[in-house]
């Protein structure tokens, strides 16, 4: 009888809490996020010399080669140089182009950069948390990008720190396209660091490699911004309607350190004209 | 009251190392875990019902550090307590190798509620499985140092209990 009770009794505290959490978030939230904080700052102290140590290791491997490389950079930017020109020619007839066709420009971001703080605590759940926090700006939704292309979306913010939902989680879904072709597709996560892309019909040709950037239809992620490439294509059985496509991210997901976040005030729209 | 705290302590110290250090820790889709362990270790020694308690606050605390649906980790811990408790009678968990079964066993408890209830039910087979075994795997090392940091606090409240006593 005592054990039924007690079982009761549990059962009735997790009600409770659940509850509080979901139907009195503003209850619940000042001691919430005053956690999160603590626990921030204190996560940022311990991954701190874990992050400096790698970053040590790093620069002593990359002094190895640092010669060669030095050949091979000094090629790549006159190459560079030659397709900033163009890029710039294009960037210019672009706007003229706009203004003369009346569209809007792009809503201004201002760029945060964060370091990484903290993982989730279940391995199966891509979430991780950054040292900048609603005090900078930072609201749920905005982009979190990293040098190469996006990391995924801020999904909760404390006044110091964020949490961050990865391109790999599985509840993660983008709105993307297919560079080459324009074919729309979602880009969904699938777990340790990899994306698949859903919803690409048989007749639509992909190839490996192909360039997967979003499409902005999402109304969080501006259109033309890098996702990845297209690892591997198969048609499935005669009875799926869509192709499987694995994509790899553009960003190494599970290594990630630093971040930028796009701070904005207003959504991210493509333009319809 | 005083060992429900030191749980909290010990839990929060081995979850912000866990998130802290993250990936290091972490191989496919399972990790090094502290916590199923510590409230085994718990479990086997405090009884109902401020123990649960504990295991609830340490469900709390786990919840602020994932994106797991809220209540998730204080249904799963308070299940492993519950369990732990009903079947305390009829264990024997000296040895290491029994240390090891009762881990793994109590882990698939833990690993399908969170799993089943995350809507992440398709990585019970192989991952959820593999991370009851690795819990188990571990559990003597994690008695070990809870034993250990138990005696360790208690030693240091029975110094401090003395110098009290000589001091009045």
């Amino acid at each position: 009888m005592t054990a039924y009770l007690v079982l009761a009794v549990v059962v009735f505290l997790i009600f409770v809490v659940v509850g509080l959490r979901l139907g009195s978030p503003a209850v619940v939230s000042p001691v919430k996020y005053f956690f999160v904080d603590l626990t921030g700052y204190l996560q940022k102290g311990l991954s701190g010399p874990s992050r400096w140590g790698g970053k040590l290791w790093r620069s002593y491997l990359a002094l190895q080669d640092v010669e060669l490389e030095n050949k091979a950079l000094r090629q790549e930017v006159v190459q560079l140089q030659k397709e900033i020109g163009r890029y710039r020619e294009a960037l210019i007839a672009n706007a003229r182009y706009k203004r003369l066709l009346g569209m809007k420009e792009d809503a201004g971001a201002t760029v945060i950069t964060a370091n990484v703080v903290g993982v989730d605590l279940a391995p199966w759940l891509a979430t991780i948390t950054v040292d900048q926090g609603r005090k900078d700006g930072i609201k749920p939704g905005m982009v979190v990008m990293s040098g190469a292309g996006i990391v995924g979306q801020t999904m909760e913010t404390s006044f110091h720190f964020s949490k961050v939902l990865l391109l790999s989680d599985y509840n993660s879904a983008v709105a993307a396209l297919i560079q080459r072709n324009r074919a729309r597709g979602i880009i969904k996560g699938a777990g340790e660091g990899r994306c698949y892309l859903a919803y690409v019909e048989k007749v639509v040709d992909v190839e490996v490699g192909d360039r997967i950037i979003t499409s902005g239809t999402d109304r969080i992620f501006p259109k033309g911004l890098l996702i990845g490439k297209v690892s591997s294509v198969t048609e499935g059985s005669i009875s799926d309607l869509f192709q499987e496509i694995t994509v790899t991210p553009a960003v190494d997901l599970k290594r990630v350190e630093e971040v930028v976040v796009l701070v904005t005030n207003q959504p991210f729209v493509e333009s319809h004209h | 009251m005083k060992k429900a705290l030191v749980v909290i302590f010990l839990g929060y110290v081995l979850l912000l190392i866990e998130t802290a250090l993250g990936f290091p820790f972490q191989l496919g889709q399972i990790r090094l875990d502290g916590l199923v362990p510590l409230i085994a270790w718990y479990g086997l020694q405090h009884s109902l019902p401020g123990g649960i308690l504990a295991v609830l606050g340490l469900g709390i605390l786990s919840e602020q550090m994932s994106a797991m649906p809220a209540g998730l980790y204080a249904l799963a811990y308070a299940g492993e307590y519950l369990m732990i408790r009903y079947i305390l009678n009829h264990i024997v968990c000296a040895a290491v190798w029994q240390q090891i079964m009762l881990i793994s066993f109590l882990s698939i408890e833990v690993v399908a509620v969170l799993l089943i209830g995350s809507g992440a039910a398709e990585l019970l087979w192989p991952w959820g499985f593999a991370q009851a075994l690795l819990n188990g795997v571990f559990a003597p090392f994690w008695f070990f140092v809870f034993d250990k940091a138990n005696s360790v606090i208690s030693s240091e409240d029975m110094r401090l209990g003395v110098k009290e006593h000589s001091e009045v």
